[in-house]
């Protein structure tokens, strides 16, 4: 099996170049992150590239595979035309080969506040919270911070410094959702502007290649409803 | 809460005027198509019928705020320098402005034909 992958050490290379590299003896049902680890351990151990989990949940091999972003981890080579072209998540700096800068990226998720603000006195034991207030936050929750999203976002490539990008917005509508937030107009309040919000022009690409089948574009939907129904 | 910025107001206004433009292009192509015979004369009175003329400058009104909006979009998304925003921003808000008094004009002329 053949593959195209990005190569670009800062210390070594002028500029960034594709490398071929072709693995044989692949079992039907490997992962990528298998695939990419052989590489490295069988042919080249400069290869850089982020993995931990291997099962989807941590989120650090977020990667471009044959043009759309997608973990490496939960990807089976089975599935993928040949060469598989592997690049890092577009629109990021880039620190080595397939290893990007987030700083960005989590300059913007801790922007929106990602954490309850409960201006009442804490209950000396817990929050209560109905079946139905819990269930809504499900589709928010499970969003594990791979980055897939924001990096396919056109609107965060024009603007990452501005555009808070759909894995921040799902965020901050995950708290606006929750019945013990307290803080709706301030995070709406933070939201207000040209650039945070309302450079998303629902374009989806962020559903189309969310890794765990979240729904960023409706979660950005319901902040703009939201916003709306408090203006009106 | 203040929403005075221009995020959620003119995401509103571009909506609510995309609706108004529809509606309005529909009641105009129909009337357009079922009309026999479509005379200068007959154009004239129905451009200066008070409702229909009150109609059309609304109509040019939303469709400058629309245009606006959606420009405003286009600068944002794909002009990163903010010298060329600036400029880009100023000459389209005075081709917006020069085009709408000059159509308004227009149908301010023709009301006084009524």
């Amino acid at each position: 099996m053949r593959f195209t992958i990005y190569r670009f050490n800062p210390e070594a290379d002028n500029a960034p170049y594709m490398k071929d590299y072709e693995l044989a003896d692949i079992e039907p049902g490997t992962m990528l992150r298998d695939a990419l680890l052989r590489i490295k351990n069988e042919q080249d151990d400069s290869l850089s590239f982020r993995h931990s989990c291997g099962e989807g949940v941590c989120g650090s091999d977020g990667i471009n595979i044959n043009g759309s972003n997608a973990l490496a981890c939960v990807t089976s080579i089975d599935s993928l035309n040949e060469p598989i072209v592997l690049r890092p998540l577009p629109g990021m700096p880039v620190v080595r080969d397939l290893v990007i800068d987030m700083t960005q990226f989590y300059t913007q998720y801790r922007a929106v506040k990602p954490w309850l603000i409960v201006n009442d006195p804490v209950p000396e034991v817990e929050f209560k919270q109905s079946p139905e207030q819990r269930d809504k936050l499900d589709g928010l929750y499970e969003c594990i911070l791979c980055g897939c999203c924001s990096t396919a976002c056109p609107s965060f490539w024009w603007n990452p410094d501005k555009f808070m990008g759909p894995a921040a917005l799902l965020q901050s509508w995950r708290f606006l959702s929750d019945s013990r937030d307290q803080a709706t107009d301030e995070r709406l309040e933070a939201l207000e502007g040209p650039y945070k919000l309302f450079r998303c022009h629902s374009i989806m690409n962020c559903v189309e290649v969310c890794p765990k089948q979240l729904n960023p574009t409706q979660a950005i939907g319901n902040i703009k409803k939201l916003m709306l129904k408090k203006m009106l | 809460m203040t929403y005075q910025a221009k995020g959620l107001q003119a995401w509103f206004f571009q909506r609510v005027s995309g609706v108004f433009i529809a509606l309005y292009i529909l009641y105009f192509l129909w009337v357009f198509f079922t009309t026999e015979l479509f005379t200068y004369q007959l154009w004239l009175t129905w451009f200066s019928h008070p409702l229909m003329n009150a109609a059309t400058g609304l109509f040019f009104i939303q469709l400058v705020v629309h245009a606006w909006v959606g420009m405003r979009d286009v600068v944002l998304d794909y002009m990163p320098n903010n010298t060329i925003r600036f400029f880009s921003l100023i000459v389209i808000s005075f081709i917006l402005i020069a085009s709408s008094l000059e159509i308004l004009r227009i149908l301010f002329s023709l009301s006084l034909n009524a």
